[in-house]
């Protein structure tokens, strides 16, 4: 049923009223002229047909009549909610600008900070050097422990 | 049971859900690279002032990774936020 909500989305709201009132004029028109048909010649053959068809017309219109005020309300919500879903995401889009010029900015300052801190390093390396010398077992511990301990581990 | 069965199909024509779709928000692109391999000291590498200075570019990978761990927290609390006022 689902397909017939989903087509009945398509019909616009003004279009909508017009439909039913145009059903339900069809439905009563045919009944009252299943009627009448009888007392003309040749035509009593679709007197069953015309009241069938126009009992039915008339119930289908007269149900989507009663439905109007129901879908408008749900068409309104489902506007509504459009609206708030269309303003959420202009939100979050801004939230991601703002995000990605903080993220570009703050690595800017980390990486300005390293160099000074790297030069002031460089400034006094022959002094540091001169009084120190790093055992080679140390460098190979700090190389293991730099290395991330799931490489290669299927994730 | 024919009638029946036409009569609660036709008033199921209300159960159908809101036809209103949801993207799920963008990230920021910076947040979706990876955190940098840290650096390794040259092999017989024996001054001291070598070894800080990877010391330290280590240090400012770790800062780069950390800033975009808390940038995806806040990343993720805003919009939490931001959908959760969709009601």
């Amino acid at each position: 049923m689902w397909q017939f909500q989903w087509m009945l989305s398509f019909i616009t709201d003004s279009l909508f009223i017009w439909i039913t009132y145009g059903l339900m004029t069809i439905g009563a028109g045919l009944y009252v002229a299943s009627k009448l048909v009888q007392w003309i010649p040749l035509m009593g053959q679709y007197k069953l047909p015309a009241e069938l068809i126009g009992i039915v017309v008339l119930l289908g219109g007269v149900y989507l009549f009663g439905g109007y005020g129901v879908e408008m309300a749900w068409r309104d919500k489902v506007r509504q909610l459009e609206e708030k879903v269309k303003a959420a995401e202009a939100k979050s889009q801004e939230v991601k600008i703002q995000i990605q010029e903080k993220i570009v900015y703050k690595t800017k300052v980390v990486k300005e900070k390293e160099t000074v801190y790297i030069d002031r390093i460089k400034e006094i390396a022959k002094e540091i050097d001169a009084k120190c010398e790093v055992d080679p077992r140390v460098i190979e511990e700090l190389n293991k422990a730099s290395e991330d301990p799931f490489k290669g581990d299927a994730k | 049971m024919r009638y029946l069965i036409l009569a609660f199909a036709v008033l199921l024509t209300g159960c159908v859900t809101a036809p209103v779709v949801i993207k799920f928000p963008e990230v920021p692109e910076a947040l979706m690279q990876k955190c940098e391999e840290l650096e390794k000291v040259p092999a017989n590498t024996k001054q001291l002032s070598t070894t800080a200075e990877v010391v330290v570019r280590n240090y400012g990978k770790y800062h780069v990774c950390r800033i975009k761990v808390e940038e995806w927290q806040e990343w993720y609390n805003a919009n939490k936020k931001i959908f959760n006022e969709i009601k």
